[in-house]
């Protein structure tokens, strides 16, 4: 369980020698696991047999605490096993193992800031840059394929944002209507072609001027004369054919929509260092991705400029600055919608709409309106972190107050309201999360305890065995059993105990919650709600409110994974095990500052990984 | 805020299929006599349409008894009757790279490619290989305005599956350019008969040299910027290279074609103008919240029908020759509850743990799969072309990388191929391998019968014996 591996993780002081894991560790590993965990066998997807030094341990650091855990606890080996480990043998196993991940978090190796896969603006990025750089909001890329995910599971990681014909083609039609937008209307176009030729200046100085200013903010740097060279080139030949020279200028205005420059991120290399301070104008890309989502406003390009941008106060000032600008509403949906899943209200959940008939389209967005209007809260009022499981307020509107069973709210707009309920505040008593953790037509206690361990804890269970089969669809039961008792009697199987005997009991105290988020005291067999859940260990809660209590209890696993995903989002890449270091400073500086969510993002900004970067993954 | 559908950019829809001036590729004048199966004398192209269904299937409905050309279709495959002389049913094939990882992306990665994708949650993403309808793409596909379509209807799966570290993607991907670039599905049926069907206006002639312009421009820049990056991200930038040249290709064969003038079958356009009122229609029906910016919600047996119809057309009017179609994502928890006797999502009733009444829905959701390509095969049979029909010249394959979905096996998989007697097959027959028999064998079976050399796919260098 997570409480305990926190405490388990802060006993044990032990410093490793470089290839002890290599001398202790692996020959058991090979003996005891690799039968059914080598190269031609990966029972539960886990495969061990790659850990042959310190170095490829540390590498696969994420399952390093499942295998301690599993071997500790003599879930594994399985007792049917011709061969098992003596206890000595189980236990100079998980000491190395354990050891190793203390060095881990204590950064006890050779730093390393990483190394992020050049990033393609992915679809909302894309959308929100060309409405910064050319004031259109019409959102020219929402017919873009989505964006799949990498490393921590966020759509902005560079090694799986990929250009393929379809996209290419897309760009260049986007570019078309977001330049006839400008054209069509006098007044931007005068705003984006503010130098016109004249007496003094000559038609080509005029194009200059306009596509230096131009492609400056849209290739977020000082651009260079190879830059600007053939888009003058093109102005020019346009111009001599007799276009006048606003429509000479088109062509070469469109192209910026269609650059390189425009499309990626790129970060400069530098030959012969092995890590280097990136530059400001870098920094100001990587602060205005990360809390924007969108390109960096002219003063963020006027402080790069000017080489102040860097300096650690002007840095922490430009990004309260920005926290408090509405464009940060993207860390809201993007950032913590893709973290705590919320984000697949708009596509994904799919509630039955028999079943649940009151789910309509305007609930649902005022869902997903509630978890991002509670997030921008949490980030601009910089509340404690811990308030993302527990809040005495939320936000409603009057569609979502009723779901909710409460009384007095008017209007379709969502408004803070007080939560004098304690089940109800916190991100786990928001409907948005509750529904897409159920099935589409009954809750589902798995779901919800896996999204407790995995989504917010960061210590996701072991997959199930490939024939553990699945739970009725429907909780309208015909047996006479109610849906836990089913679930109970299906996990009573000795392969699917080991891990549901943790996971269910999690999403057990939630049962007062209906499949959307309703609160509930009979299921839908009209039988009361069992919501008792015992967690090994003998803890035991029955509410909401005390699960919440034991997560506030032990906060360590929480802030930690809070910290880990927001810097995964803020660097665009997946982290390596040199980061777990750095997630452990920042969970230190939460501490130091009563865990302020501020905090934590002008810690994530003034961190190693964030200002550096290395040749060298 | 300006509305898309009515940007002056684009010329009314009606009007430009009738109108003068429309481009179209042109079916049959293809410069290039197409690469034919040996024998075949048509002038009419051979097509290869690739339908993946997620999550499995019922094992024991799906086998028909008998085998050769004495054979009873399986409750699961009952609906394809009508079409039994054009079927192809194939038992005891296998992809053996996909059994290791884990149930389900290992097996859908690897479908069309053969290989075992590298398992990671987005540092590393790779097939290990093409797959087979890029293959195709490459050589035939060459000669069409689109060298493949690819077609869905989910998104992109988001984030990682934490269970088994693999990233969703590969869940929501079949087709791979190269072995590091996956093809995303269009999932939107207004975008994709744009980019089908769709033309330029009456400056069309200036409008392809802006194009080029602009594409010109960007390519040397993005060729002098590539020379200062490391690799990876040189890798990047070469994947944009490459987009850029094929849309420069596509740019190139439309204007050709503008110059050579319409030579569309009149009934062809006539279907062109009712798909995309169709389209229209149901378009206006689903609901789009702006505030979620999320793809339309249609009903999901119209939406599988509409984007079967628009390969049809795609097919029909030789805009391309290579087609594949995700049914859905793998692991999709798409809720089937709109089918009668059916309760729940897709992905949950195929872990049916050999529950009568799951098993049931679980063989409701897999019929109703195979009637959408049933109606699929009765639109291509009812198209006249050259000395047959459109299925004729067409091999239009349905299945999923898993049998039994409870247990995600990977053996025995469902397969069903039908047309294609132009290209050569022999159908009208279940034919029955030796287990473990390589899936890949009819991919390169196919591949050789569509005019495409393919010697390797994975755990083959042959095709399958006694189909073509």
């Amino acid at each position: 369980m997570p409480f305990r591996i926190a405490a388990i993780l802060l006993i044990f002081v032990l410093v490793a020698r470089a290839d002890d894991f290599a001398a202790k560790a692996t020959p058991l590993l090979a003996k005891y696991c690799y039968d059914c965990h080598g190269d031609k066998k990966q029972k539960g997807g886990i495969e061990v047999h790659q850990l042959t030094s310190t170095d490829a341990a540390l590498r696969h650091h994420r399952f390093l605490e499942n295998i301690a855990e599993q071997v500790e606890l003599g879930d594994m080996p399985p007792d049917d096993e011709d061969v098992l480990p003596s206890d000595a043998e189980r236990d100079a196993l998980v000491r190395e193992i354990r050891s190793l991940l203390k060095k881990l978090e204590g950064g006890d190796f050779p730093r390393n800031p990483g190394r992020t896969t050049v990033r393609r603006l992915n679809r909302n990025e894309y959308n929100n840059t060309v409405r910064d750089l050319f004031g259109v909001e019409f959102q020219p890329g929402r017919d873009f394929p989505a964006d799949g995910a990498g490393g921590e599971g966020f759509d902005n990681v560079g090694d799986a944002l990929f250009v393929h014909p379809s996209l290419m083609e897309k760009y260049l039609s986007a570019s078309k209507r977001v330049v006839a937008a400008i054209y069509d209307d006098p007044k931007r176009l005068s705003r984006a072609i503010s130098t016109k030729p004249s007496e003094k200046v000559p038609a080509p100085k005029a194009a200059r001027v306009v596509l230096l200013n131009h492609a400056s903010l849209a290739f977020r740097r000082r651009v260079t004369e190879d830059d600007l060279e053939p888009l003058i080139a093109l102005f020019e030949r346009r111009f001599a054919s007799g276009l006048s020279f606003e429509e000479a200028l088109r062509i070469p205005l469109q192209s910026l929509l269609v650059h390189p420059s425009f499309l990626f991120r790129m970060e400069n290399d530098r030959t012969g260092e092995a890590e280097w301070r990136i530059d400001d104008f870098e920094l100001a890309t990587r602060l205005s991705y990360f809390l924007w989502a969108s390109m960096p406003d002219r003063r963020l390009l006027k402080l790069a400029d000017q080489g102040k941008l860097s300096d650690p106060a002007i840095l922490r000032s430009e990004a309260l600055r920005m926290i408090a600008d509405p464009r940060s509403e993207t860390l809201s949906r993007h950032f913590a919608g893709q973290w705590l899943g919320f984000d697949d209200l708009r596509e994904v959940a799919e509630p039955d709409s028999k079943r649940f008939p009151s789910f309509t389209q305007s609930l649902r967005v005022a869902m997903y309106r509630e978890s991002v209007e509670f997030f921008n809260h949490l980030l601009r009022a910089n509340r404690p972190a811990t308030e993302l499981l527990h809040a005495d307020y939320t936000f409603a509107n009057a569609e979502l107050a009723r779901h909710y069973g409460l009384d007095g709210v008017i209007g379709s707009r969502l408004q803070r309201i007080p939560l004098n309920d304690p089940q109800r505040g916190g991100i786990i008593g928001q409907a948005s999360v509750l529904t897409t953790t159920s099935m589409p037509l009954r809750t589902s206690p798995v779901k919800r305890g896996k999204w407790i361990l995995d989504t917010l804890l960061g210590t996701p269970p072991p997959p199930p065995p490939p024939d553990a089969g699945v739970l009725p669809g429907d909780d309208k039961s015909t047996e006479g059993l109610s849906f836990r008792e089913v679930l109970e009697v299906h996990r009573t199987k000795a392969s699917c105990a080991g891990c549901h005997e943790k996971i269910d009991p999690l999403g057990f105290g939630l049962e007062n919650f209906d499949a959307i988020g309703r609160w509930r005291s009979v299921d839908t067999n009209g039988n009361p709600i069992d919501s008792l859940a015992t967690l090994p260990g003998d803890i035991s809660f029955s509410t909401p409110k005390q699960l919440k209590d034991l997560l506030l209890s032990s906060d360590e696993l929480f802030l930690r994974n809070l910290s880990r995903k927001m810097l995964a989002y803020s660097l665009g890449r997946p982290l390596e095990y040199y980061d777990e270091a750095v997630v452990s400073d920042l969970v230190s500086k939460l501490r130091e500052d009563d865990l302020k969510m501020q905090t934590l993002v002008l810690s994530i900004i003034a961190s190693h990984p964030f200002q550096h970067r290395s040749a060298k993954r | 805020m300006a509305n898309l559908q009515t940007q002056n950019w684009l010329m009314p829809r009606r009007s430009f299929l009738k109108g003068a001036g429309a481009t179209l590729a042109l079916p049959f004048l293809d410069a290039m006599r197409p690469l034919m199966a040996a024998g075949n004398s048509t002038l009419s192209p051979i097509r290869i349409a690739l339908l993946y269904m997620p999550n499995g299937v019922r094992q024991d409905r799906w086998t028909p008894d008998g085998d050769g050309s004495r054979f009873k279709l399986s409750p699961i495959l009952s609906p394809l009757e009508k079409h039994r002389k054009d079927l192809l049913v194939l038992t005891g094939l296998q992809n053996k790279a996909s059994f290791t990882g884990d149930g389900h992306y290992v097996k859908t990665g690897g479908w069309l490619t053969g290989t075992t994708i590298t398992k990671t949650t987005g540092s590393d993403i790779a097939a290990g290989g093409i797959s087979m309808d890029q293959i195709a793409a490459r050589q035939i596909g060459q000669r069409t305005k689109l060298p493949s379509l690819e077609l869905g209807t989910e998104p992109v799966a988001t984030g990682i599956d934490t269970n088994v570290n693999y990233t969703r993607l590969y869940a929501s991907h079949i087709s791979w350019k190269t072995s590091t670039v996956p093809l995303p599905c269009e999932i939107n049926p207004r975008v994709a008969f744009d980019r089908l069907f769709r033309t330029r206006s009456q400056g069309s002639e200036k409008q392809a040299a802006d194009d080029k312009s602009v594409l010109d421009l960007v390519r040397t820049d993005a060729k002098r910027l590539q020379s200062k990056l490391g690799q990876s991200d040189r890798h990047k930038l070469e994947q944009y290279l490459e987009s850029i040249r094929e849309v420069e290709r596509r740019i190139e064969a439309e204007a050709a074609v503008l110059g050579a003038g319409e030579n569309l079958p009149p009934e062809l356009l006539k279907q062109m103008d009712a798909l995309d009122q169709w389209i229209s229609r149901s378009m206006g029906k689903a609901s789009r919240e702006e505030e979620l910016n999320s793809l339309p919600r249609f009903d999901h047996s119209e939406h599988c029908r509409i984007m079967t119809e628009l390969m049809v057309l795609a097919f029909w009017s030789d805009s391309t020759r290579v087609a594949s179609f995700m049914f859905g994502n793998d692991v999709t928890g798409r809720n089937f509850s709109f089918l009668e006797g059916v309760n729940g999502g897709h992905h949950e009733i195929s872990h049916h743990s050999n529950d009568g009444s799951k098993l049931d829905q679980y063989e409701r959701i897999n019929r109703w799969h195979i009637e959408q390509y049933g109606t699929m095969l009765d639109r291509m049979k009812e198209i006249q072309e050259g000395d047959g029909t459109l299925l004729d010249h067409s091999m239009v394959a349905f299945g999923s990388p898993i049998r039994d979905g409870n247990s995600h096996d990977p053996t025995n998989v469902p397969i069903v191929v039908a047309g294609g007697s132009k290209a050569g097959l022999k159908t009208g027959k279940h034919m029955v391998y030796d287990p473990g028999t390589p899936l890949c064998g009819l991919w390169i079976s196919m591949l050789e019968a569509a005019g495409v050399k393919a010697r390797e796919l994975g755990d083959a260098s042959d095709g399958l014996r006694g189909i073509g």
